[in-house]
């Protein structure tokens, strides 16, 4: 630790000696780098070789040949995508879903965030931490029972204990679209916002303690404190969450869109998404180079986005930016 | 200085420890072989199989299949257990390369397995090894090809697939309905419109038709008297008579039986959930709440259904049995990857005419899960203190294994079981299509577009639960859109051709 707080200091020197410099430097930095080395080996192995494989989109794939002696099949696999009638409704629910998501997930999280650590007593508060987490650590298998429980139309909770006494007539709510949207953005939130919320207490408990007490001095109430040191201090924070889930947009949560909404037609409308068609359209097929291809789409989509909005976040206050 | 010293061999170890992890793990040795001292190396021979549930004494069954496999082939078996829909799990093992010779093929995989090269052609491996399998099939052992690839050994089992309705004989009883000797009184599955209106009477609680979404008389994709030569776009209505190929969704049958979805779901027969649900009929009736389920349905299914619910059973078989290719969709295929497809193909042969391999695979170990009841070791049933609740092994899917007609027959079926099989799909109507299937390798953009449509709207509208009226239309728009015609008639001159040549 001591060493890179040295590491930055000699800058401008003659040639000869700052090469020298350099050349010790290096010597010294040799453990770091080793360990460095096997990181860089993972990475290497598991997420750039790999990549290579990417070509399995523009080919028409054959086991036996193998990926990249397969024949070239240039933008044949894509057609799949486009063809259809359901491409806008499939990529307009992916967006939709994955912006609102984003939305909520990022206002809730910060809430439930400065909620939590107002909080005074140690036990409470990691008790409300925990219950807003636990949510995200279970199956979306276990999920989509859970809100079957709720929902079903025979048995469901809800039809059964809600409705029911009040004299209002049952819903089937496995093939009533409308209702949907807001299903699925409320289980959405309740198993994920905890894991954002984690992210945002972290920052909080980060944040200079000092700068609340001359707050408090200046005669700052709780919710200039929260709007004028607590809000700004996270900014980094939500623009670095924002980004990476800019990056996949494109990605839908298959269990989410698949397994919640009990797989039913009636509902794909707005349940159905890229990955969920992707699943369906080539479950019987079996196309390794279509799927791929879809896949190809979404990574292209979430690079160049998160490109873009890295620009835009440059433009607007260069030091939040990420790259 | 010290501390820079540790931290280089720290992170040497550490990349020694990951490349450690990538090492090849050693092959688990089998002591066995070493009893007999074969001069050959047992050959590993690994087959993929489906199991309907997990039983505890799955372990033992699966050494005892290893044995004999070891004694008759000097081979070392492999078991990879499936659960019983295995496309995904195969498709991993197929793509990834994983070591496998056998496997089970699974129903309308053929075409994309041959396109991407999973599979071997068995035609040139039959040559050599194909005693046992022609035995049970004679000249019709390699029937099961497309355009001359012979993809898969058929499964030895009923040659059509025919839609039935698996009633509850007790209820029936309890209702004082009687639907005759083996459904004798009912024709259509209209006459079963009062019967589910007397059951839903005498026991409001009861769900009267209910099961998995796949399985309803307007959502299956197998059977229903037509032959669909391989996939939903474009299929024969009359198969013995002719060759036209049309759609089934538009088709008066199909409409038919929507409709009469329609009327019990808006009448509060069938199960609400029914568009969703997963768990098949057999396992909602043997729960005890479900009164009737669709099945697929053959000679004596009513004693496969009592043994699988636990409750006497009655099977309303309305379609007309028509042998057709559907059921040579599935079979035992050999995997691209084997290392040695002879000796895959000698195994695969010697399950058609091992009674005690087959034995112990879908009954388990005799003494212990099943024993002999009569003097010509033909009729099956639980040993003494066995029931089906407590029995450690007992697949009871005969469907799904190489032969099951040659493995002891459980009691309560007619001991001639084998002939009256035999005979069955001997006689039954014969598909002009039968043995043909459409290659659709240069359509898969469409195809893909028409399965997903398929997907959005042929269980809705099949369990009931949406309005006919206007679904229908929608679909075939859609189908129409994406284009069903194109396959139709890529199909037609594909079939047409085959005619020809197979006058």
């Amino acid at each position: 630790m001591t060493q890179s707080k040295r590491s930055p200091a000699a800058a401008a020197k003659p040639a000869a000696r700052s090469r020298q410099r350099r050349l010790y430097r290096l010597r010294r930095w040799i453990p770091a780098y080793l360990m460095m080395l096997p990181g860089l080996v993972y990475f290497l192995i598991n997420n750039y070789i790999p990549m290579t494989g990417l070509v399995v989109a523009f080919k028409k794939y054959n086991v036996r040949t193998g990926i990249y002696a397969s024949p070239w099949n240039g933008l044949h696999n894509f057609r799949f995508l486009f063809t259809t009638g359901d491409a806008v409704i499939i990529v307009r629910n992916t967006v939709l879903y994955n912006l609102a998501f984003i939305v909520v997930n990022m206002i809730l999280g910060i809430l439930l965030a400065i909620m939590i650590t107002e909080v005074k007593n140690k036990l409470a508060k990691k008790v409300y931490q925990s219950v807003i987490l636990f949510p995200f650590l279970i199956s979306i298998i276990i999920v989509s029972y859970i809100s079957f429980a709720f929902l079903s139309a025979d048995n469901g909770l809800i039809n059964r204990s809600l409705l029911e006494p009040l004299g209002k007539e049952s819903i089937s709510w496995y093939t009533e679209k409308k209702y949907w949207p807001f299903i699925l953005i409320f289980v959405n939130t309740w198993k994920t916002v905890g894991y954002s919320c984690l992210i945002y207490i972290a920052a909080i408990t980060g944040i200079d303690d000092s700068l609340y007490d001359a707050a408090k001095i200046d005669g700052a109430g709780k919710f200039q404190q929260i709007w004028k040191i607590t809000l700004p201090s996270l900014v980094p924070t939500i623009i670095t969450l924002g980004l990476l889930n800019v990056g996949r947009i494109f990605h839908a949560n298959f269990g989410l869109f698949y397994q919640v909404p009990m797989n039913s037609g009636s509902l794909f409308d707005v349940t159905n998404v890229i990955d969920t068609y992707v699943y369906r359209a080539l479950l019987k097929i079996g196309n390794i180079g279509m799927a791929s291809a879809a896949g190809f789409i979404q990574s292209v989509v979430g690079f160049v986005l998160v490109y873009l909005s890295n620009l835009i976040v440059r433009k607007l206050s260069p030091d939040d930016a990420m790259f | 200085m010290k501390k820079r010293i540790a931290a280089s061999l720290l992170a040497i170890v550490m990349l020694g420890a990951i490349l450690a992890g990538c090492s090849p793990t050693a092959a688990p040795s089998n002591t066995d072989s070493q009893a007999g001292t074969p001069a050959e190396e047992p050959y590993d021979i690994t087959l993929a199989l489906t199991v309907g549930s997990d039983y505890p004494d799955q372990d033992e069954v699966t050494q005892a299949m290893k044995d004999l496999v070891l004694e008759e082939l000097n081979m070392n078996l492999n078991l990879v257990l499936l659960p019983s829909s295995p496309e995904q799990q195969l498709m991993l093992m197929l793509a990834g390369g994983e070591e496998l010779d056998v496997l089970p093929l699974p129903p309308s995989a053929a075409m994309s397995y041959i396109s991407n090269g999973y599979i071997q052609d068995l035609g040139p491996l039959m040559e050599q090894h194909s005693e046992n399998i022609r035995a049970v099939y004679g000249d019709e052992y390699d029937v099961a090809s497309i355009n001359g690839f012979v993809y898969a050994v058929p499964i030895n089992k009923e040659r059509d697939y025919a839609g039935g309705m698996i009633m509850r004989k007790d209820i029936l009883d309890a209702c004082g309905i009687d639907v005759g000797e083996n459904c004798s009184k009912l024709e259509t599955l209209d006459d079963l419109t009062p019967i589910f209106a007397a059951v839903h009477e005498k026991f409001p609680d009861m769900v009267v038709f209910g099961g998995s979404y796949t399985y309803t008389p307007a959502s299956i994709y197998l059977g229903r008297g037509i032959d669909n030569l391989g996939n939903e776009y474009g299929v024969l209505l009359d198969p013995a008579n002719d060759t036209k190929l049309v759609n089934w969704f538009e088709s008066e049958e199909y409409l038919h039986r929507v409709e009469l979805m329609r009327e019990w779901y808006l009448a509060g027969y069938v199960q609400k959930d029914l568009s969703t649900s997963t768990d098949s009929g057999t396992a909602q009736m043997r729960a005890g709440n479900l009164f009737c389920d669709f099945d697929l349905v053959k000679p004596y299914r009513e004693v496969e259904a009592e043994q699988a619910t636990g409750y006497p059973c009655v099977v309303f078989s309305f379609d007309e049995p028509i042998k057709n290719g559907c059921t040579l969709g599935d079979g035992w295929s050999i995997a691209s990857q084997s290392k040695d497809p002879e000796k895959a193909m000698e195994f695969l042969d010697w399950m058609y005419g091992s009674a005690e391999f087959m034995n112990l695979w879908n009954w388990g170990i005799e003494g212990k899960h099943w024993e002999y009841i009569d003097e010509e070791k033909i009729l099956i049933d639980y040993p003494e203190g066995v029931t089906m609740d407590t029995v450690g092994y007992h697949q009871n899917r005969g469907w799904t294994i190489p032969n099951q007609y040659i493995a002891g027959i459980w009691n309560g079926n007619p001991s001639d079981l084998a002939q009256v099989m035999d005979d069955y799909n001997k006689n039954m109507t014969v598909s002009k299509g039968y043995g043909f299937f459409f290659d659709g390798s240069e359509y898969e953009t469409e195809l893909a577009n028409l399965d997903a449509i398929r997907e959005k709207y042929v269980y809705a509208i099949g369990s009931g639960a949406v309005d006919p009226e206007t679904e229908i239309q929608k679909f075939n728009d859609e189908l129409y859109a994406a284009g069903l015609q194109t396959i139709i008639d890529a199909k037609q001159a594909q079939f047409d051709e085959w005619l020809a040549n197979n006058q």
